[in-house]
């Protein structure tokens, strides 16, 4: 959706206004409650309160633009207290398989991209909220980290050491001989990793 | 942008895994959310209050203790409780969260569903923070019964920031605060957190190691343990100062 929609819809803040929001937010803002807590149910019910919250909230969205990305705060915040309340172990083999992004690819080259992206995949989920938090606020909504820091009220260091642990994550996923990140994560546990 | 720990990831790899992630899952249908969300912001105010009073005292003196931590003070501790989070939490019988949400609505000065972080009153705001990044490892029970319900982070212009953990026990509150400010006095760190609270502490008496000081008319206690110092407040309830001294001796 284009930003000056976007802007748009949040000033008229009606019944229809929410819906377009809603429809166009609905699936990655799930996605995101949904990478975090690893089951439908409690993903849809986060994705649910999320909304809500925002709706409720949308006065005090200082920059129209970052809606979504606002959202994804709300949602995967939202998520991280589930967790922390739960206490729970996501283990990492129940995850699914990641499905391929790339399957019609048929150069070597593309396969090994393919491969590549699958295992970061595998990678993301063990990643601890915190730390996939970020990483899907710079990467999936491309912020940079001052505005991470700003909407996540931490300081821009924290935001730094933050992705920079994650990417240590990610990067071991392609060492070599490493069979899958998903299947040698230590502990397996999002809450503790 | 290459990663020095492997040649091979760059900030496309992450990018693509990322999206496919995100993009990739299938939702469950959007209409029956969307409805259920839509209900739930049309939902009159005024029909929110009616059902407060429906819950039992039980509930309601559970639920009040947590809004009581909202309020005292006149500006409140906002956010310190997520209140959709189940009750569970609270150490009640889940129902719906709608109802928790009814009782939160018991006070003008406290306006529901603020965003996650902040809250604002009249004269001043106080943010709370996520507990990050290197929150104390706050015990989840401590002795009678005490469960950890949230941790939060007290954030003040002009002071310093106090980590701080709410603990429920049918009906009764507890906050428990630390310094992250070792070298700091520990009256400077009380003087801080009645800026933070907007509690008026008083008096203030050291025996046993401990300062003895009143929320209202309701005790806490006042320690340092290797420099980091403490606080224990009851913010609902009657808990006796022995059973404080209890439980802050559990936390050496």
């Amino acid at each position: 959706m284009e930003p000056e929609k976007i802007a748009r819809l949040i000033r008229q803040n009606d019944v229809e206004s929410r819906r377009a929001l809603f429809e166009a937010y609905y699936k990655r803002t799930y996605a995101v409650a949904y990478n975090i807590l690893r089951r439908r149910e409690n993903a849809e019910d986060i994705t649910q309160e999320a909304f809500i919250k925002a709706f409720q909230n949308l006065h005090q969205l200082q920059d129209k633009e970052k809606f979504g990305a606002w959202l994804a705060v709300i949602a995967s915040n939202l998520a991280r207290n589930f967790l922390k309340r739960e206490k729970r172990i996501v283990l990492v083999d129940e995850l699914p398989e990641a499905r391929s992004g790339s399957e019609s690819n048929d150069t070597e080259e593309a396969a090994i991209r393919s491969l590549e992206v699958d295992r970061i995949r595998n990678a993301v989920r063990t990643l601890p909220p915190e730390q996939y938090q970020v990483i899907v606020l710079q990467f999936y909504h491309d912020l940079k980290v001052d505005e991470i820091a700003d909407l996540l009220k931490i300081r821009s260091g924290t935001v730094k050491s933050r992705l920079f642990r994650a990417r240590q994550k990610l990067a071991e996923s392609l060492e070599p001989d490493r069979d899958s990140a998903c299947l040698n994560y230590e502990g397996g546990d999002r809450e503790n990793a | 942008m290459p990663d020095k720990s492997s040649p091979n990831l760059n900030d496309d790899l992450i990018r693509e895994a990322v999206k496919q992630e995100i993009e990739y899952i299938e939702a469950p249908p959007a209409g029956p959310a969307w409805a259920r969300i839509e209900s739930r912001l049309e939902q009159p105010r005024s029909s929110i209050k009616k059902r407060r009073f429906s819950l039992t005292w039980s509930r309601a003196a559970a639920v009040a203790a947590a809004c009581l931590i909202l309020t005292l003070g006149g500006i409140g501790i906002y956010r310190t409780v997520d209140f959709s989070a189940p009750l569970a939490d609270l150490g009640m019988a889940p129902e719906s969260a709608d109802e928790v949400g009814a009782l939160r609505t018991d006070n003008d000065s406290f306006e529901a569903d603020e965003p996650e972080e902040t809250v604002a009153d009249s004269d001043r705001q106080v943010t709370l923070a996520e507990a990050d990044p290197l929150p104390p490892d706050w015990p989840v029970v401590l002795p009678g019964d005490f469960r950890l319900s949230e941790e939060l982070l007290l954030v003040d212009a002009g002071a310093p920031e106090y980590s701080g953990a709410i603990y429920h026990n049918d009906g009764m509150t507890l906050l428990l605060v630390k310094s992250e400010d070792p070298g700091e006095d520990i009256h400077t760190f009380l003087n801080h957190l009645d800026d933070h609270l907007l509690l008026k502490l008083h008096d203030l008496e050291r025996t046993n190691g401990f300062i003895r000081l009143k929320v209202e008319d309701r005790p806490g206690l006042a320690w340092q343990d290797n420099g980091v110092n403490q606080a224990l407040l009851v913010l609902f309830g009657f808990i006796p100062e022995e059973d404080l001294e209890e439980i802050a001796a559990s936390l050496d």
